[in-house]
């Protein structure tokens, strides 16, 4: 059972990204008191500024020593301090059983899984996962503790992938289940309509979700690099395509650049993040850099 | 249309090999399951149409390229289907009995007659080229008997060259009703190199007529040898004495030869033998001692050979020697009654060093006595110090007797210098006054081509002879046999005598007081080459059919008399009289082998000769690769390159299969370009 639920974690790398650790970009909401600054003001630890009394105020939060400097009276605010709730979003339709050179999507999509949790895990915070292709197939319940990566390769070995992507509705649906604001991460491949996908980042965004779209591509997706004869059978249906590699690259890659980036710069326009990873890189590469950019950032 | 090589036109079923390899191509393809499918779909709804004309125009370029290389190989022919009429012209000159292939070049050449006959579609006539056109098949369709009738070709003794090609194809009726002419020929690599003459074909045969070079034999490196020809040495012939034969042997071929044998057979028993090394393009003389009787009874038989090799016409060269009658010399000297010693003794004695007994008929009389004397029955004359005035009886009767023919050997007084004013010779030339007082001895800057020539080589030294008296012959210097020093004019020349007949005019006395030549050695030599070049003697007969060659006849050449000649192989012909200066000549007609011939004057013998086949065409090397461009700038169809092909063809398939290649290459690149957009 121990070599099990470790095949999707590599301590090497997760060790790392954890000395880098995941800084939200705004406030989040939690339940429980952490490292990350609350959207919601309140009498905890941290004084944050004065407000005016309202009928309603507890008197004890009056300051009267400001009262006495200004003749007006003002209530104390304090920072309320919190933890974060992360969810992340996992494809598992069948797009996502492509595999080249650089062995199957759903496998680095697993070790990212595994990996995010476990950095937002090791700073206290908690993390809960999805898994979905046209509807959502499992989830996870956020949780802070160490087994979330055997929970994430648990369910990822029992859910079948065979459905094609409706990205757009799952997140719809998923936004009507977060209560709290927090991150959202989406590890897929993301072939699926443009329009439909970002409709439902759109309304992740709208709830004040920090969204991170984690795009997962093959090399050979990127630049088909097989020059000779090639059958391509289509993963999320029945068609199949006979192409010549070194005549049909260049449309391909025409093609399939214009769809790279309409999706991203329409994705950063609704401020999301977008990471794309190459699976020919190790995904611990393309977390790294992504998670110092965010420490700079602050 | 019909092709050279039909058999090969099977490569047509390499077209096959495209579309097999497109079929092993397709079924070979990588099979992968594909996500980003929506946009691979696409991309090929864009690209479908350039693809779909790509790859036909790959497929096409493909078939074009096996096509041409099929049709290439299989040489169709155009020309011949248009050409009508096709005059086939077989070169039967004497290289054409090259050793080829276990033949000759001929069969080979008839080889490709008979092919060239079988696949014509048109009218086909056949020639035979020896110089002259021989027709062998006249135009038409069908020739049963043609295979018996070119098997019968045979090698003719004689050498053509390719001006008298064109002059035989321009005027022959037989080659003006042909729009084709092809000539079948070993095309000796020397004779194929002149622009111009190749030109003048174009020219001279119409440019719209198709003139197409078959050529038989390619080889490169033929080594062949040659006896170019064999003469008496500058003394002549003498019988008794071990006469020299030198035999000239060139080496045709592109190798050097080393310790090849000259052998001389007499009577055909082995005489002599030397070894001689030579260089590509050399051309060496070899002495041979001919050793005769003293009173050779007829005429001696010599055979000269070398190894035989590719052309085995030029390893033999038959002679006949001819001696003919004892020499009968007419001495001319004043008798001294004080002098112990008659003024001719030392030319008598000369004479007699080199004549043996019984050959020799010799007779002094004075000057005065020579008046009398009937001179037709002499055959040299020998004068010492007589004078032939220009009107005087003794001049006049010189001058008739060279006018016959005659041989004179005179030796002039220097104190007399109008001695030969009979002669021609108006003054002789004394020497300077400061130099006459000194003797004067051969000059060894002028010994080439004089009496003295042989004494610049070796031991022998030419300035121990001395000339104190003694005056120039004021003659060109073609004719100066003896030069000495302090002299221009020569001391010794020869040349014609007034009205015909040879003399060697001398200008010092061999007495003593006069000159020591006499005490020398050599002083015999001298006389040889000295009365053998006014004798003038037509002894060694042996003669090379490089044309026009006449034997001069003994006695009157009466037209009445049926003189008939006899060859080698029993072949037989009559002898053609013509006029050879004063004298009757048969001319030689050409027989097929080089052998001993006979002359007879109706039915008797009357003497021989050896008939040798022309040295002209003994430069075997056939013209090859970059030789043939002058003959390709001039229009002229070339099949080189094996021999075997047929010439109309090679050239009309060329250009096709370079079309067809250049249409697969723009096809390709087209395509390629296509594919880039």
């Amino acid at each position: 059972m121990a070599a099990d639920w470790t095949r999707y974690f590599d301590a090497k790398t997760v060790t790392l990204l954890a000395s880098i650790g995941f800084k939200p970009g705004g406030r989040v909401e939690g339940n429980l008191v952490g490292n990350h600054r609350s959207p919601f003001h309140g009498f905890a630890v941290e004084f944050a500024g004065h407000r005016g009394y309202a009928p309603g105020d507890d008197l004890k939060h009056l300051d009267w020593k400001a009262y006495y400097k200004t003749r007006k009276y003002l209530v104390k605010q304090y920072e309320q301090e919190t933890n974060l709730i992360a969810q992340v979003l996992v494809d598992v339709s069948e797009s996502m059983l492509f595999e080249y050179e650089h062995g199957r999507r759903i496998d680095y999509a697993a070790f990212v899984a595994t990996a995010l949790s476990q950095v937002i895990t090791a700073q206290s915070d908690r993390v809960g996962v999805a898994l979905f292709d046209n509807q959502v197939r499992a989830m996870i319940p956020p949780t802070g503790g160490q087994e979330i990566v055997a929970k994430i390769a648990d369910t990822l070995d029992a859910t079948a992938k065979k459905e094609p992507t409706a990205i757009g509705k799952v997140l719809l649906l998923l936004a009507e289940s977060f209560r709290r604001r927090g991150v959202v991460f989406i590890i897929s491949d993301f072939f699926a309509d443009i329009g439909s996908t970002l409709d439902g980042v759109r309304r992740l965004r709208h709830d004040r979700h920090e969204v991170v779209l984690i795009h997962l591509l093959d090399p050979l997706e990127l630049n088909f690099q097989i020059p000779g004869r090639v059958r391509l059978l289509e993963l999320e249906g029945p068609g199949k395509l006979d192409v010549v590699g070194a005549e049909i690259k260049d449309s391909y890659q025409t093609q399939f650049d214009a769809y790279l980036a309409e999706f991203k710069r329409r994705a950063i326009g609704l401020g999301a993040d977008y990471i794309r990873c190459d699976l020919g890189r190790p995904f611990g590469h393309h977390l790294a850099e992504y998670l110092a950019r965010r420490a700079r950032q602050g | 249309m019909p092709f050279v090589h039909p058999i090969l036109l099977s490569a047509l079923a390499f077209l096959a090999v495209p579309f097999i390899l497109q079929f092993l191509i397709n079924r070979r393809k990588v099979v992968i399951r594909w996500a980003a499918y929506e946009w691979m779909r696409q991309a090929i709804v864009v690209k479908r149409k350039r693809l779909k004309v790509t790859e036909l125009l790959k497929l096409i370029s493909k078939l074009l390229l096996i096509l041409a290389l099929a049709l290439f190989a299989a040489r169709p022919l155009y020309r011949a289907v248009r050409a009508s009429r096709t005059l086939l012209v077989i070169d039967t000159t004497l290289s054409m009995g090259t050793t080829l292939e276990g033949g000759q070049r001929l069969d080979k050449a008839v080889e490709l007659a008979l092919r060239q006959l079988r696949e014509a579609e048109g009218a086909v006539a056949v020639a035979a080229f020896d110089g002259h056109l021989n027709p062998v098949l006249p135009m038409g369709r069908r020739h049963g008997n043609a295979e018996a009738a070119l098997r019968n070709l045979e090698v003719a003794p004689r050498a053509a060259t390719p001006r008298e090609l064109l002059q035989a194809l321009a005027t022959a009726p037989l080659a003006a009703a042909a729009d084709s002419i092809i000539f079948i020929s070993d095309f000796q690599r020397e004779q194929y190199r002149d622009r111009e003459l190749l030109a003048e074909f174009r020219e001279r045969l119409g440019r719209r007529r198709q003139l197409a070079f078959l050529p038989v034999d390619d080889r490169s490196g033929l080594s062949n040898l040659g006896i170019e020809s064999c003469h008496l040495g500058p003394e002549g012939f003498w019988p008794g004495r071990a006469n020299r034969l030198g035999v000239r042997v060139r080496n045709y071929g592109t190798q050097p030869v080393r310790g090849l044998p000259v052998t001389l057979q007499l009577e055909e028993k082995p005489s002599d033998r030397a070894m001689l090394n030579l260089e590509p393009g050399d051309a060496k003389t070899v002495w041979l001692t001919l050793p005769t009787p003293p009173a050779p009874e007829s005429e001696l038989r010599i055979h000269v050979t070398i190894p035989p090799d590719l052309l085995a016409a030029d390893n033999d060269w038959y002679a006949v020697v001819a001696p003919g009658e004892p020499l009968r010399v007419l001495a001319v000297a004043e008798r001294d009654p004080d002098d112990p010693f008659p003024r001719d003794q030392f030319l008598r004695g000369a004479l007699a060093a080199f004549l043996p007994n019984g050959a020799l008929a010799y007779k002094a009389v004075t000057p005065v006595e020579l008046v009398n004397e009937e001179l037709a029955g002499y055959d040299l004359l020998l004068t010492v110090g007589t004078r032939f005035g220009e009107r005087d009886r003794i001049g006049e009767k010189i001058r008739a007797y060279l006018a016959g023919g005659g041989a004179l050997l005179a030796f002039a007084d220097p104190a007399v210098p109008t001695t030969f004013a009979g002669l021609g010779i108006p003054q002789l030339q004394p020497p300077p006054k400061a130099a006459a007082a000194e003797p004067a001895t051969p000059d060894p800057q002028r010994l080439r081509g004089g009496y003295l020539e042989f004494m610049q080589f070796g031991d022998l030294n030419p300035t121990l002879i001395h000339f104190r008296q003694r005056a120039g012959i004021p003659v060109p210097a073609a004719e100066a046999r003896l030069a000495v020093t302090g002299l221009a004019a020569p001391l010794m020349a020869s040349r014609s005598g007034p009205g015909g007949g040879r003399m060697v005019l001398a200008g010092f006395l061999p007495l003593p007081g006069h000159t020591d030549f006499f005490y020398n050695p050599n002083f015999v030599l001298v006389m040889m080459q000295a009365a053998w070049e006014a004798l003038g003697r037509d002894v060694l007969r042996g003669y090379a059919g490089d044309g026009d060659v006449a034997i001069p006849l003994a006695g009157s050449g009466a037209p009445t008399t049926l003189y008939t000649l006899r060859g080698g192989r029993g072949e037989q012909a009559r002898a053609e009289l013509v006029a050879r200066g004063s004298q009757t000549a048969i001319r030689l007609p050409p027989f097929r082998e080089a052998a001993w011939c006979s002359i007879y004057a109706d039915q008797e013998r009357i003497g021989g000769f050896g008939y040798n086949l022309t040295r002209q065409d003994s430069a075997v090397e056939p013209a090859q690769g970059a030789d043939w461009a002058p003959a390709r700038q001039a229009g002229i169809v070339v099949a080189s390159g094996g021999g075997a092909a047929r010439g109309a063809a090679r050239g009309e398939a060329l250009w096709l299969a370079m079309s067809l290649l250049l249409a697969a290459a723009g096809l390709e690149g087209y395509a390629h370009l296509w594919r880039k957009r």
